[in-house]
């Protein structure tokens, strides 16, 4: 009789350096589209017919975090094909779906591997998995884990059920942190046409404190949108990110100017009616990286939050022009 | 199901009915009517981004979500 091709490939819970390496280039933004790993069954340590089977994107990211929260554990890890996404993203799509996952358990041959038919899936996997559609094709019961892989161990040891915490989204300041330097990395555009404003305007008018305040204003304005914001998130007031944007970017660029003692209305106009608004447009831009926006709520603040930064951007430039061509002092 | 599978633990089953007790919380994911084997919830779904409706309002699709963000 021939023997099964084996159709499973080895991993461990140990992403080693290259998972750091990844994982820091995924957080700089550095070609995030090329961190995946190939779909289908994985065996991680040396599971048997008794062991869980735990699903994931294949996304590197996602993929190694999962292996590394279950560290030593024999398990079964079925990588399903989310094109290089993250599992909240991928079941938002569609792509870490139900019909991706019926696909899979049956392309993996997985159920000849075991002696149950349950499936673990991440919480976050529930908006583009329906756990009884799956059973109905598949024979296998979906069990949604923990939101965080970090709880895994923990759900294991607790006989697979989850508590509470274990099922809510939380957004700490860590967390909230370890995504502010993509967002630095993708304002580049920002910051170029900024600087280009702060070279433009001093050689208009000549002089290179224009230059220095404005390329001052520009990097704090980017700072303030891209790190500040983030990190204070929950402390600013209002709902709307763009309105938090907008309303430290105000703060900061009033500091900047008392601090930096300029007295010219014309240039004061001007920056706090242009920076202020990428403040506003960069922190509207974090939205994509919280786990809590709605897509509705989202919708209704661009609705407002564009138009506004648009003009309020423009009155600035039309101010910040005329003081360089007028060859006002600060 | 809805109630397990909601993440942010907008919805409770009491009485042998689902209850939306927390919807400013909801954050519109749809996991709760994806998993309604009776078709009792609706939600109208996608993410809540704005690089990526900006993305897809720029491109002409319906798709509220155009980028390779990982």
């Amino acid at each position: 009789m021939k023997e099964d091709k084996l159709r499973f490939k080895h991993t461990d819970g140990k992403p080693g350096f290259s998972g750091l390496i990844g994982k820091i280039r995924m957080r700089l933004g550095i070609k995030r589209s090329d961190f995946r790993v190939k779909p289908g069954l994985y065996a991680l340590n040396s599971p048997g017919t008794g062991s869980p089977v735990l699903v994931s994107a294949n996304y590197k990211l996602s993929f190694d975090v999962l292996r590394a929260a279950a560290g030593n554990l024999d398990a079964w890890i079925l990588v399903l094909d989310t094109k290089g996404i993250n599992v909240r993203c991928a079941a938002g799509k569609g792509t870490f779906g139900t019909e991706e996952l019926i696909k899979r358990v049956k392309k993996s041959g997985l159920s000849k591997y075991l002696s149950h038919k349950a499936l673990i899936l991440p919480q976050l996997g529930a908006s583009g998995v329906a756990a009884h559609k799956v059973k109905a094709k598949t024979g296998f019961t979906v069990k949604f884990g923990p939101v965080e892989a970090y709880d895994l161990r923990k759900y294991l040891e607790n006989g697979q059920k989850c508590d509470e915490a274990m099922r809510t989204i939380s957004f700490p300041l860590a967390e909230r942190l370890v995504l502010t330097p993509v967002e630095m990395v993708l304002s580049w555009p920002l910051l170029l046409g900024s600087v280009l404003l702060s070279v433009l305007c001093a050689i208009i008018s000549g002089g290179l404190p224009v230059f220095l305040s404005l390329l001052s204003l520009s990097v704090l304005t980017i700072l303030t949108g891209t790190l500040l914001v983030p990190a204070l998130l929950p402390y600013i007031p209002g709902s709307s990110f763009a309105w938090k944007g907008w309303i430290t970017g105000v703060i900061s660029s009033v500091i900047y100017l008392l601090l930096a003692g300029i007295s010219s209305a014309v240039f004061i106009a001007g920056a706090l009616f242009l920076f202020p608004a990428i403040s506003a447009f960069l922190a509207l831009n974090f939205t994509g990286s919280t786990t809590f926006t709605s897509p509705s709520g989202v919708k209704k603040e661009m609705l407002y939050a564009i138009p506004f930064c648009a003009i309020s951007a423009a009155a600035g430039l039309v101010f910040l022009l005329y003081f360089a061509f007028r060859g006002l002092s600060l | 199901m809805c109630a397990v599978v909601c993440p942010h633990r907008v919805i409770k089953v009491a009485e042998r009915k689902a209850w939306i007790i927390e919807p400013d919380l909801c954050m519109e994911c749809g996991a709760c009517a994806v998993n309604c084997r009776e078709n009792a919830v609706s939600v109208k779904s996608g993410t809540g981004c704005a690089y990526g409706m900006i993305l897809a309002k720029l491109k002409g699709s319906s798709e509220e979500c155009e980028c390779e963000c990982g």
